[in-house]
């Protein structure tokens, strides 16, 4: 009851700043970049611009201009996308598949290789191999993505490629050959998925080599900070007074840590996780770009190269919204998860 | 009592530089970040400066050897040159964005926890519209409508930034407003100005110094990423990330061209990861049994 | 003897140095005796009582020494039967009832748990569901015991959702389910308002009769140990400098220490001036060498400063002081 409460308040919440998001997307889109751009070219004539003007509402003040953009984002009309050639929110929704199933790849690369590496750095606490795990995460924060993911390209694919040697594939999400010769039909979006319920074995593995390395790049940047988290969450709880009491009362020892010390380190990692899916759904842009990886983000980079500023905002309130709402799923469930927070 | 402070401050400070020595790794982090701040410094007289505007197109894309140790990149420079004149754009860059955001939010932060009440709700709903973004995304957007350029990727990172800063900075303030010594200073009658800048601030800050030494990495990379995208500074401020995206094109015939510049980007990053991470084991109280 | 702890040394192991925490404590606790620790904080109370269960932080050392108890000494022991005694033998009760609970685990949960590894009865049951049930009856039947008010419903409950005096209680009561000999009772009471501890001690006191228990009971509070204590044991910096009947150490303290103590408590059947003891709790990464006392003691002689005074009998006190003995 109590937690249903501060939901319905952080909603509530919610669209204050969602309101704000769309101001500050406005502000950026219709006063500081002319709209008029994407529809005047040289061969426009210059008297039929009034007209454009008119028909974008450019000639109102900027409140009621607001309220049009904030009808035209609810009702979905969030312009014509030049680099897809159609609605830009059919591009988006288009291509947001493949977005989510490279995000969930790669946060369960992240969650399987960051959570036990932090434990054990925990329990080593100090040891070499402490020190090992603390060297691999700093790196993994340290690292320039596109660096990283045309480094792998280069020597998981290109390399072992020129030398004769099986290589993993590093564009796109499936060979294209391939896929003509066992079409899959599009149900949720999601290929892999998709493929598996259709009992397609062929595309749903090839489509899973080609997510190994982008997804590979992505966790790579990202197990860092969960390693560390849970690293310094499990000391923490291992400093507690309950660890005592668990310990002084006769429970064995793997039970204390795996048990008793686990559930209460994995708050915060739970909280981290959670954020961090939310910045990869809304989007890998880098990522995406370099693996030639049909989803939002490679949209967003093409967008930027040809200037379509319609794309890049409507990607951007996009992503933020995305993020928002995952961040607000994220403190219900830490509301959940310990049972001290007072709402 | 002000010098026993004083003095117990500098004890700490010692005590923690001694600890800090101790470590190899923030000893070799802090190796690091000096021979970037050096290249930076230094750069324009260990090369020829106008190597970076120079064209020798017969000797471009040349692989590694002794004459170019990490080769040329696609318009015939060397890629030593550019590297080393690259490093004081990306410290420029990393500097200014820091200090800019950590200016920001401690003047937001300090009035919305000092003051606390409807001037705290306002200042942080607004703070919450800048958190609602992915940091990448709010500055790809903030830049790509300022135009490209050196100053307005700055102007994009320090407006993605700062909201950050002025949260914690928020909580540090409502934490230390609390404490006794801001009690006796109010009914002192000393004025707010000077209760927030010259009693609560220093000890404020000085948590945040392991945040701020990390964040000069990741200014740097987001940076070197927006580049990468396209949103970087022209090519005659060649600054590593962008470096690295002329070489994108290039990547099987001369990934060197890449990886010097992304390998510079690596190490002045993990300089100062090394750095802030060993910081925080020293600053953190609970750590110093 | 119940048991028997010899010379003990522990050091701690910082970034600012060595701490000597424990420099030779020594004492004995016979079978159903209730023994006071008392001393400052810092004095080494509760690293005495961490020792004895072997639950030292990493950074600690117990560099030489004896703990016996009942005829076994606990640091030769395994990890593993070192774990049977701490669930079955000695059982702890902290400081702060607020923190020695799982805030993410109901009640039921962490009680069970305990029944589960260190119950003879309930280990020997095969069938789960059944060892839960009988557990859960038996957790019941020890919170009803603490005078628990509805021990099913404060079973389903988290700890944050009890009162500082609920979450002792259900403490007490799992230390008292495994029917140890020695309880430890680390300043059990400290964190509790004055009426709850009252009424904490008396729960304490009645279990202690009925199975005639052993009890060190660990506090800075002398008003304590004098209504709840046969012995009292005082420590600074990490020695035992007075051990003894707990009438004679309170009412005719030999110690310098012991007599300050005293001084700076209240009274409230005469008048006098409280005087506190001069200096302050000495530094134990460079203890003074000789008796640690000597810098504040009044009667502070040459040898005090330079050899540490053995245990002399004073009066039925055991005292380590130079003012008396070998005159």
């Amino acid at each position: 009851m109590k937690l249903y409460e501060y939901s319905i308040r952080r909603i509530f919440l919610l669209i204050f700043v969602l309101l704000g998001v769309t101001i500050l997307t406005f502000y950026l889109s219709r006063i500081v970049l002319n709209p008029l751009g994407a529809y005047v070219t040289e061969r426009t004539r210059p008297e039929a611009i009034p007209a454009i003007e008119k028909r974008l509402g450019l000639d109102k003040p900027f409140y009621i201009q607001y309220i049009i953009y904030l009808q035209d984002l609810v009702t979905f009309n969030w312009g014509w996308s030049r680099v897809a050639h159609m609605p830009v929110i059919e591009a988006l929704f288009y291509r947001f598949p493949a977005t989510v199933e490279l995000a969930i790849a790669s946060f369960i690369i992240i969650i399987l290789v960051g959570v036990p590496l932090g434990i054990i750095s925990a329990l080593k606490n100090n040891s070499v191999v402490d020190h090992a795990i603390r060297i691999f995460s700093l790196t993994g924060i340290s690292i320039p993505v596109f660096w990283l993911a045309l480094t792998l390209q280069y020597s998981f694919s290109y390399l072992p490629k020129v030398a004769g040697l099986p290589s993993l594939p590093s564009n796109g999400r499936v060979d294209a050959l391939l896929y003509q010769q066992y079409p899959v039909n599009r149900i949720t979006g999601l290929m892999i998925f998709d493929s598996l319920i259709q009992g397609n074995f062929i595309i749903a593995s090839d489509a899973l080599l080609h997510l190994i390395l982008p997804a590979m790049t992505l966790a790579f940047l990202s197990i860092g900070a969960v390693t560390r988290v849970a690293r310094s969450s499990m000391l923490e709880v291992l400093r507690q007074d309950y660890i005592s009491t668990a310990r002084a009362y006769g429970l064995p020892e793997r039970m204390v840590i795996y048990k008793y010390a686990l559930k209460n380190a994995m708050i915060p990692v739970t909280t981290l996780s959670g954020l961090l899916f939310g910045g990869l759904l809304a989007g890998a842009i880098i990522t995406e770009s370099i693996f030639a990886f049909p989803g939002m983000g490679q949209l967003t980079v093409f967008a930027i190269s040809s200037n379509d500023s319609y794309t890049i905002m409507a990607f951007t309130v996009l992503a933020s919204f995305i993020y928002v709402l995952i961040n607000l799923l994220v403190d219900i469930v830490y509301a959940k998860l310990d049972p001290r927070i007072k709402y | 009592m002000k010098s026993r402070q004083t003095r117990m401050f500098l004890m700490d400070l010692k005590f923690a530089l001694t600890l800090l020595r101790k470590n190899k790794l923030v000893v070799s982090g802090f190796v690091m970040v000096l021979f970037f701040i050096f290249l930076a410094l230094f750069g324009d007289f260990i090369v020829d400066p106008n190597i970076a505007k120079s064209v020798d197109y017969p000797n471009a894309l040349k692989p590694p050897s002794w004459e170019h140790p990490f080769g040329t990149d696609d318009n015939g420079r060397d890629i030593v040159a550019m590297v080393v004149l690259a490093a004081k754009y990306d410290l420029a860059i990393a500097l200014s964005v820091i200090l800019a955001s950590i200016g920001v939010g401690i003047l937001v932060g300090s009035v919305s926890g000092y003051f606390g009440g409807i001037i705290d709700e306002v200042i942080m709903r607004i703070t919450d519209i800048f958190l609602a973004f992915p940091g990448l995304v709010l500055a790809m957007a903030i830049a790509t409508v300022l135009g490209r350029s050196f100053t307005n990727l700055m102007l994009a990172l320090i407006i993605v930034w700062w909201s950050g800063y002025a949260r914690i900075m928020r909580g540090q303030f409502i934490s230390e407003r609390e404490k006794p010594y801001v009690a006796a200073a109010k009914i002192l009658s000393v004025p707010s100005w000077r209760i927030i800048f010259r009693h609560i601030l220093p000890n404020a800050i000085y948590p945040m110094l392991v945040v701020l030494t990390m964040d000069m990495g990741g200014v740097i990379l987001t940076a070197a990423g927006l580049s990468f995208i396209g949103l970087g500074p022209s090519p005659f401020e060649p600054e590593w990330g962008s470096l690295a995206s002329r070489g994108a094109v290039y990547l099987f015939q001369a990934p060197w061209i890449i990886f010097f510049p992304g390998i510079m980007i690596l190490f002045a990053c993990l300089g100062f990861n090394l750095v802030g991470d060993g910081l925080r084991d020293v600053l953190d109280p609970r750590l110093r049994r | 003897m119940l048991l028997s702890v010899r010379d003990l040394i522990v050091e701690f192991y910082t970034y600012r140095g060595i701490v000597h925490a424990l420099n030779g404590v020594s004492f004995d606790l016979d079978k159903g005796e209730v023994l006071g620790l008392a001393g400052e904080t810092g004095s080494g109370k509760s690293v005495t009582a961490f020792s004895i269960q072997r639950l030292l932080p990493a950074n600690a050392k117990i560099v030489s020494g004896k703990i016996v108890f009942d005829g076994v000494d606990l640091l030769e022991l395994s990890e593993e039967k070192m774990r049977e005694i701490r669930g079955q033998r000695i059982a702890t009760i902290f400081q702060d009832p607020h923190t020695y609970l799982n805030p993410v685990f109901k009640i039921e949960r962490q009680f069970l748990d305990v029944l589960k590894y260190n119950d003879p009865e309930i280990k020997a049951l095969e069938n789960k569901k059944e060892a839960e049930r009988i557990a859960f009856e038996k957790a019941v039947e020890m919170l009803k015991k603490v005078k628990m008010p509805a021990p099913e419903r404060v079973l389903k409950m988290y700890p944050h959702e009890l009162s500082g005096g609920m979450k002792q209680r259900v403490l007490l009561a799992m230390a008292y389910s495994l029917t140890p000999d020695l309880i430890i009772a680390d300043e059990a009471t400290t964190a509790l308002d004055v009426t709850i501890q009252a009424q904490v001690l008396e729960i304490m006191k009645e279990l202690q009769k009925e199975k005639n228990l052993s009890v060190l009971l660990i506090t800075h509070d002398l008003g304590v140990i004098a209504e709840n204590c046969q012995k009292a044991a005082i420590m600074y910096a990490g020695r035992v400098v007075e051990i003894g009947d707990v009438k004679k150490v309170l009412i005719s303290p030999k110690h310098p220490y012991t007599q300050g103590l005293l001084k700076a408590l209240p009274r409230t059947d005469k008048e006098v001036e409280l005087v506190g003891i001069p200096g302050t709790v000495p530094d134990l990464v460079n203890p003074p060498t000789g008796c640690a006392f000597n810098l504040r003691c009044p009667y502070a002689k040459e040898i005090c400063r330079t050899k540490v005074p053995p245990y002399t009998l004073e009066e039925g006190s055991t005292v380590a002081c130079y003012l008396y003995g070998g005159k």
